[in-house]
């Protein structure tokens, strides 16, 4: 993984995180979620490529697989006891670019995440730009 | 504290505007400040406020001076919200503030029956303390009512 900071908020990295994603509804009226890879993770939104598309402003419950961010959760860690859980979010498309093969590319924003979850993700992050 | 005793229970009082009200202490998970960040849902009913992540679990947020047709100031309806958790459903209510814990003898609950103006059909009882009259709801039947509604639409 490789940082990129530009002038973003959040630092960037490049991820090929496992990922799963569908169109959150209430009510519990979702479809299947999708597997795919992210392509960058920040703190504060992710890029990744996905052969549903979705239209901005669609918010879309993303599960992210990041082996070891457990440890930067703000409860206290314990090695053999705290569970390796995906990180759940909401975000909010922001673009949604064809590429070939009937593939899009989605760029979204966490606008739904626990704060403490937020925290961790970035000092997960912070260790791949240090 | 004694533990508690078979003709008792626990309720926590919270008001909205300047009405106050009562939810069962064993339905409550945890209260959080009303200023965390709600993700509005589109397509969700009217009164629903959005959704939270509490810790990677998405909870609906029912403007409850909406749903009890309350006519509490904006600023008030949300200062805290209770988390509530029923039968693998779990909510938050949008309150203007929590006041205490009561533990409270079945005796002292009047039923809502005999009332020509109950709140409305999710009152199942009455409880006077000190000066205030609580009213005791059904949230669960809120909170179902709510989530179907929000299914159809």
């Amino acid at each position: 993984m490789t940082a990129s900071s530009e002038n973003r908020k959040f630092t960037r990295i490049k991820s090929g995180a496992s990922i799963k994603h569908v169109k959150f509804y209430l009510g519990g009226r979702e479809s299947e979620a999708i597997k795919s890879l992210s392509k960058n993770l920040s703190a504060g939104g992710i890029l990744f490529d996905s052969s549903k598309s979705y239209q901005a402003g669609d918010i879309v419950r993303l599960e992210i697989d990041l082996p070891g961010w457990e440890k930067f959760k703000p409860e206290f860690y314990k090695p053999h006891l705290s569970k390796s859980d995906p990180v759940i979010a909401l975000v909010k498309v922001i673009r949604a670019v064809p590429l070939k093969g009937g593939v899009y590319e989605i760029g979204a924003s966490f606008v739904g995440i626990d704060d403490g979850h937020q925290m961790a993700l970035a000092k997960y992050i912070k260790c791949f730009t240090t | 504290m004694q533990p508690i005793q078979s003709n008792e229970f626990e309720i926590v009082e919270f008001f909205l505007a300047n009405e106050y009200y009562g939810i069962h202490v064993a339905s409550v998970r945890e209260i959080i400040r009303g200023n965390c960040s709600l993700v509005p849902v589109p397509d969700a009913p009217a009164v629903i406020m959005g959704v939270v992540n509490l810790r990677g679990k998405i909870i609906p947020v029912v403007d409850l001076a909406e749903h009890m047709h309350i006519n509490a100031q904006q600023k008030d309806r949300a200062k805290r919200i209770i988390i509530a958790e029923f039968n693998k459903m779990t909510v938050g209510f949008c309150v203007s503030g929590v006041t205490r814990v009561h533990r409270l003898s079945r005796q002292q609950m009047e039923s809502s029956d005999g009332l020509i103006q109950t709140k409305n059909a999710y009152t199942v009882g009455i409880i006077k303390i000190e000066e205030r009259i609580l009213f005791l709801l059904d949230f669960e039947k809120i909170a179902s009512d709510i989530i179907n509604q929000a299914k159809i639409s």
